[in-house]
């Protein structure tokens, strides 16, 4: 019923972007992002959507995937040019917004398809490290966001499990009146919520028997190399950006 | 009520819409009142083939007859409760079941569903308590601060409050103690043998099993590699250690005294019956 929500999950492969660093990755989703939304011109669009439709290709995944997170989002689009039609933005306008929201959202489904969460943390606490000068527990948070990251994915199971259940039991989400539908999402929710707390408790515990160490320093088991992929890549999103 | 597959094939689209096989043309007819046993490696497809029938997913070709609902891909069923009402499903982990804040709420949480009017509601609540072996001393405790067993116990007692003819239990043993996997085995008996219903268990648990079925199904990497008679399906040891089965103690026991010392001593669904044998035979 939700195996087709993509949020959070990972998709095995051996593409050049599922090879690339995660850091410099990240680095140029930033750089991408930011340079998306600081240019509104249709003209310099083209550039953005060649550069997405680029990494999609050479990552080596179906596109219908990216298309279904792309149909996720339909109702946001459909309100957002209803309210700039209400206001009288020109066409033209109306399509370079939907092009930074589609780039941004396409961007960002490609790194988080290609990278796994471990690989992820790692980059988010090499790149927020600096901040440790602040005495800003970085290990801690860069770990805290893979967990919640590994979390959601771990929710909608549960979710899907929960649906399947009350259907069993005669409570069919798909089937039912939108008063009954209420009362599944307020069965749904109660349930997701004394599970998770259940579920962070046994992480805790799990995490604490590995003798994870909130206070001491983090190693990583797995070593990541720039390659020259790596450096042109950064460079060309680095030119991109100050262009 | 009978159960039909007729070339069932279930596959479904991973993340990346590469398809998945789970099943492969499975045809099978699990007979009116008799008690069937699912076993198989893990991943094999077992909790699928107990989804399908329950139309929790749909076979994507062929069909799945049970009693007069027909459940195909392209055909929506019509009063898809009405099917539901008529097949129980006791999922593998009962934690997913538990929906209420009392046991009570939750054995009548199936019948509210079905908007089903009972007069004698509480007679049924505690004769389903009775039936899973626990007392009236746990209808107002909270579900969700019971046991594993005794979770498994309330789960089975909200399905039999809705009295289903087609009863599905997926690895009901996990969690249960030797006296509640017996007192499980007995409710299951009088189902069988007083109410007719038709009882199918997914479960890993062959010793579990050869008490209780009558017919065995060997589910190996999507298909059904056997079936048949429990004991003609579990006396092929070595073929079943292929598919990644281990066969019952008894019928292993009796199958190394066989080879070993010539003795047929036979094949005992329990424990007690074998030692009988053993002592006659030793006398």
């Amino acid at each position: 019923m939700l195996n087709r929500i993509t949020i959070g999950k990972y998709v095995y492969g051996n593409s050049i972007v599922h090879n690339w660093n995660p850091i410099i990755k990240l680095v140029c989703s930033l750089f991408y992002i930011a340079s998306l939304f600081l240019f509104s011109n249709l003209y310099s669009m083209i550039f953005f959507v060649f550069l997405v439709i680029f990494l999609l290709f050479f990552s080596k995944i179906s596109l219908k995937v990216y298309l279904k997170v792309v149909w996720q989002i339909r109702y946001i689009l459909f309100f957002l040019i209803l309210f700039n039609c209400l206001f009288g933005t020109s066409l033209s306008q109306n399509l370079v917004i939907i092009l930074q929201l589609v780039c941004a959202l396409l961007y960002s489904t490609v790194v988080l398809f290609t990278t796994p969460i471990s690989d992820l943390t790692y980059a988010i606490m090499v790149l927020l490290s600096p901040l440790t000068i602040f005495r800003i527990p970085i290990p801690m948070i860069s770990h805290m966001i893979g967990l919640a990251l590994s979390f959601l994915s771990n929710m909608l199971v549960y979710t899907n499990q929960i649906l399947k259940s009350l259907s069993a039991r005669g409570m069919d989400y798909f089937h039912c009146s939108l008063m009954e539908k209420v009362k599944v999402w307020k069965l749904i929710l109660n349930l997701l919520f004394a599970h998770s707390i259940q579920h962070a408790d046994e992480i805790a515990n799990t995490m604490e028997i590995r003798l994870y160490e909130i206070d001491s320093k983090r190693i990583i088991f797995r070593k990541f190399n720039f390659s020259y992929y790596d450096v042109i890549l950064l460079i060309f999103h680095f030119i991109f950006f100050l262009l | 009520m009978e159960v039909k597959f007729k070339d069932v094939n279930y596959t479904y689209d991973k993340v990346n819409y590469e398809k998945k096989e789970v099943l492969k043309d499975i045809n099978i007819t699990f007979a009116d009142g008799k008690i069937t046993g699912i076993v198989g490696a893990s991943g094999a497809g077992k909790t699928t083939m107990l989804e399908l029938i329950d139309a929790l997913l749909l076979p994507s070709t062929g069909s799945i007859q049970v009693g007069k609902f027909v459940i195909e891909k392209k055909k929506n069923i019509k009063n898809i409760n009405e099917l539901r009402f008529q097949v129980g499903l006791v999922f593998q982990s009962p934690e997913e079941q538990m929906f209420e804040n009392s046991v009570r709420d939750e054995l009548e949480m199936g019948l509210k569903f079905y908007h089903y009017k009972l007069d004698k509601k509480e007679e049924r609540v505690l004769d389903a308590l009775k039936m899973v072996g626990l007392d009236s001393s746990y209808l107002d405790k909270n579900p969700q601060k019971l046991s594993q067993g005794e979770k498994r116990k309330i789960a089975i007692a909200s399905i039999l409050m809705i009295n289903p003819n087609v009863l599905m239990l997926d690895e009901p043993t996990i969690g249960l103690d030797p006296e509640s996997k017996q007192s499980l085995i007995k409710l299951l008996r009088i189902l069988k043998n007083r109410f007719h219903k038709t009882i199918l268990i997914a479960s890993h648990d062959t010793d579990f099993l050869l008490s209780i079925v009558d017919d065995v199904v060997v589910l190996h990497r999507k298909k059904i590699v056997m079936q048949g008679n429990k004991y003609d399906v579990f006396k092929e040891t070595k073929q079943l250690k292929q598919y990644g089965i281990k066969a019952p103690h008894i019928i292993e026991f009796s199958n190394i005294v066989l080879n070993k010392k010539n003795v047929r001593l036979g094949y005992r669904d329990e424990i007690k019956d074998l030692m009988k044998d053993i002592y006659r035979h030793v006398k």
